[in-house]
């Protein structure tokens, strides 16, 4: 049920993103939105459901975008692996929100490195056709990374508002009659 | 507890193993029906989202637009007037030119094959500018063809799956088509280049670039059908002294919001 929940999460993601922010000019965040969540819950529960946002939505977005399997799906999950892993084990502080930017960099940097570097290997190796050129990433980075860190908290907030409705909601159930 | 013996390193390692399978069956062709499921399934969320929020937008950019849409409807307005006297000229020459090949005796030309497809997917951001369309092998689609929307080519397709593929835009700076003025011999190369524009590259310096001219595919690939709207020539930007003339090129196509196309079979 669980598992439902987060595919429908992420199917409304990528109909948000390329529904409304494309048309919108904010078409960076289309693949930054699971990103967003990926980090989010990386950092914020103690759980591993991270890697699950970051399998199906980086699998869903390497489909979207016509990029070869692993483009996004490894960039998710390194992020995510390391946001968990750094937090959890080296600084697990209560004000989890504090860290949440710098999380956030680091795992648009690395998204756009490995972006760059995954595709030009496999590129190299005549797996796929065209790599992703590094000079356009290069141009539009700062793009990516401001607007990511203008929509990290909206998307925190979205997050921690869906889980505390949803642990409401599994205390107190519906009961008919 | 060394690394590899923790619960995150069997997660993490689960991860790659999966990944690396999944990019090879993908190379070998073999994911191609999970792929037409995650292609296809957001399509009706996309459909709904979009049912609501462009008629706010288009309102809302309509207001913002009014004094360029008055000037652009002048401005087409003029155009209109000016084609249909050309239209007028060229209608006559069409008469006269099919009644000398009747006299000669020579055989129609069969105009090139259309296929229609859905954009399934379409890049938002310039990070690949690609296009992934809902025909594949299964419609006759070979690597190289075409794609024209609104009646200009807007890209190449460089990849051929079953039953989708991946066009190029022609805005992508990999991305290359040869090109000529309509009407002369004036031959070059339409590149893209970084910023979403397109450029007429590689013109010889003799020749004359009129602002305005309409570039068309010249067919000097086998795969691309010739005389293809591409767009219009804008400013030259290229110095005398560079070895070939280059021009920007302006075209009416809104690459990002593409989603119906053709493509064209030679």
């Amino acid at each position: 049920m669980r598992f439902i929940a987060y595919i429908i999460i992420i199917l409304l993601f990528i109909g948000i993103g390329f529904g409304v922010m494309a048309p919108l000019g904010l078409g960076w965040l289309v693949p930054g939105l699971p990103l967003l969540v990926v980090v989010c819950v990386a950092m914020e529960y103690d759980s591993w459901d991270y890697v699950f946002f970051a399998l199906v939505g980086g699998v869903w977005m390497d489909t979207m975008y016509a990029l070869p399997i692993g483009s996004f799906t490894a960039a998710y999950l390194l992020g995510g692996f390391l946001s968990y892993t750094v937090f959890h084990s080296l600084l697990w502080i209560e004000a989890n929100w504090k860290y949440y930017l710098a999380f956030v960099l680091g795992a648009d940097i690395l998204l756009l490195v490995w972006l760059w570097a995954y595709t030009s290997i496999l590129s190299r190796l005549q797996w796929i056709v065209l790599p992703i050129s590094g000079a356009e990433l290069l141009r539009h980075s700062w793009q990516i990374i401001i607007i990511h860190l203008i929509f990290a908290f909206p998307v925190y907030g979205v997050i921690n508002a869906a889980v505390g409705r949803w642990k409401n909601l599994r205390r107190q159930p519906l009961q008919l009659l | 507890m060394r690394f590899i013996y923790t619960r995150a390193f069997a997660i993490l390692f689960v991860c790659l193993v999966v990944l690396v399978m999944g990019l090879f069956l993908q190379v070998k062709g073999y994911l191609e029906p999970v792929q037409y499921v995650l292609l296809h399934s957001p399509q009706p969320v996309i459909r709904i989202v979009k049912g609501v929020t462009d008629p706010v937008q288009n309102f809302f950019g309509n207001l913002f637009t009014v004094r360029k849409i008055v000037s652009d409807n002048t401005r087409l307005t003029a155009q209109v007037a000016e084609l249909q006297t050309k239209v007028a000229g060229f209608d006559a020459l069409k008469s006269e030119n099919e009644a000398f090949k009747k006299e000669l005796g020579f055989v129609q030309a069969s105009p090139p094959g259309l296929q229609p497809c859905t954009v399934l997917s379409s890049d938002p951001e310039n990070l690949t500018d690609t296009l992934v369309l809902n025909c594949g092998k299964d419609k006759g689609i070979t690597e190289g063809q075409a794609v024209i929307a609104q009646g200009y080519l807007v890209a190449k397709i460089i990849f051929v799956n079953q039953s989708t593929s991946t066009a190029l835009l022609i805005i992508n700076s990999q991305s290359t088509v040869d090109a000529r003025i309509s009407g002369t011999d004036t031959e070059g190369v339409v590149k893209g280049s970084f910023g979403s524009g397109v450029l007429l590259d590689l013109v010889s310096q003799n020749a004359d670039l009129k602002k305005g001219s309409l570039i068309v595919t010249a067919g000097i690939n086998s795969s691309i059908t010739p005389n293809i709207p591409i767009g219009q020539v804008g400013d030259t930007i290229s110095k005398p002294n560079e070895l070939f003339k280059r021009a920007s090129i302006a075209t009416p196509v809104r690459f990002h919001e593409i989603y119906y196309v053709f493509v064209a079979k030679r």
